[in-house]
């Protein structure tokens, strides 16, 4: 048998100094938890028509218009659904001089059970109304599966 | 000479040193290891980092840090992407962080948008990301999308903060 440490009693094996990695390691973290940012910002993404091509098979796809009107109340028509041309009007009063958010989301809620196919909806605001109703109902379609959503300029500006 | 660590930092039982009958502090047995497992505690820590590093947001830098209190909440949201960023501050229009009127929106959103797929390689269309304070009457948003649809932008991107349910 050939040794290369023949007749030497050295331990071979040996321990890292794990210290300076903690320290590294500490630094890191209080680096990371110092800079990190909690809150979690993303987008509502919007894509908007720009002149007015005709649909391909030449029918409308089912659509929802959201009118959101000066004193808080909202009318929702609902428009080419099946063989329905006429638009199915629902209105929603202001509750209070405010809109009121819980029958909007009722109504919101059982549009995708009802209507499957809908996928389009456009967001008519008014001049006073605020910025965070037009992107609440906007997250409301979102969250009904409603993905190509439109918002409509104001005329005359 | 080569001495493990482990062994240099062993120590002897403090109660045997001190017996008076039999003390141990004159053998050279040791009775007590009292080196601390640090393997699991880089391990911990090493978990932590990556966790944090994990979390890190990239899109963030996009939106002003000092204006997401104004921002809208909602919960069905996309993650930030790059874009031309449209800031509206006490009714100021500002196009990546330079003021533009109302009335030169529109070309400052085209040269913007010429600007931005100029620097993309794989051909990635200009949008327009919006911040604005949800106070703010939609009025003031509405320009906005006139003017990007007169600079052919039809991408838009309105910034919002997660909702806590």
């Amino acid at each position: 048998m050939i040794s290369t440490e023949q007749g030497s009693n050295k331990d071979q094996t040996f321990e890292l100094n794990l210290v300076p990695f903690i320290d590294v390691l500490s630094t890191c973290i209080c680096f990371l938890l110092m800079t990190a940012i909690w809150i979690n910002v993303g987008v509502m993404n919007v894509s908007q028509a720009i002149g007015s091509e005709p649909p391909a098979n030449g029918k409308n796809p089912p659509s929802v218009i959201a009118d959101i009107k000066n004193d808080g109340s909202v009318q929702l028509s609902l428009k080419d659904v099946g063989a329905n041309k006429k638009p199915v009007m629902y209105d929603v009063r202001s509750s209070g001089g405010r809109i009121d958010w819980e029958r909007v989301e009722a109504y919101v809620g059982t549009l995708q059970a009802n209507i499957p196919e809908l996928k389009t909806a456009l967001v008519m605001p008014s001049a006073r109304t605020k910025y965070e109703d037009v992107i609440r109902i906007m997250d409301m379609f979102k969250k009904s599966k409603i993905t190509d959503i439109g918002i409509a300029p104001l005329t005359g500006t | 000479m080569y001495s493990s660590s482990l062994k240099q930092t062993s120590i002897q039982s403090p109660l045997s040193q001190m017996a008076i009958v039999r003390p141990k502090a004159a053998s050279t047995k040791r009775t007590l290891v009292s080196s601390l497992m640090l393997t699991s505690l880089v391990d911990a820590f090493s978990i932590l980092v990556i966790f944090l590093l994990m979390n890190t947001k990239s899109g963030i830098e996009q939106v002003e840090l000092k204006k997401i209190n104004q921002l809208p909440h909602a919960t069905a949201m996309d993650t930030v992407t790059k874009g031309i960023v449209l800031r509206i501050e006490d009714n100021k229009y500002f196009v990546d962080e330079v003021q533009v009127s109302e009335a030169t929106l529109a070309q400052k959103l085209e040269e913007a948008k010429t600007k931005f797929e100029a620097g993309t390689i794989n051909g990635l269309k200009a949008s327009v990301i919006v911040q604005a304070d949800k106070k703010l009457d939609y009025e003031a948003v509405s320009p906005i999308l006139r003017a990007g649809a007169a600079a052919g932008l039809n991408q838009f991107k309105f910034a919002v903060v997660e909702k806590s349910n």
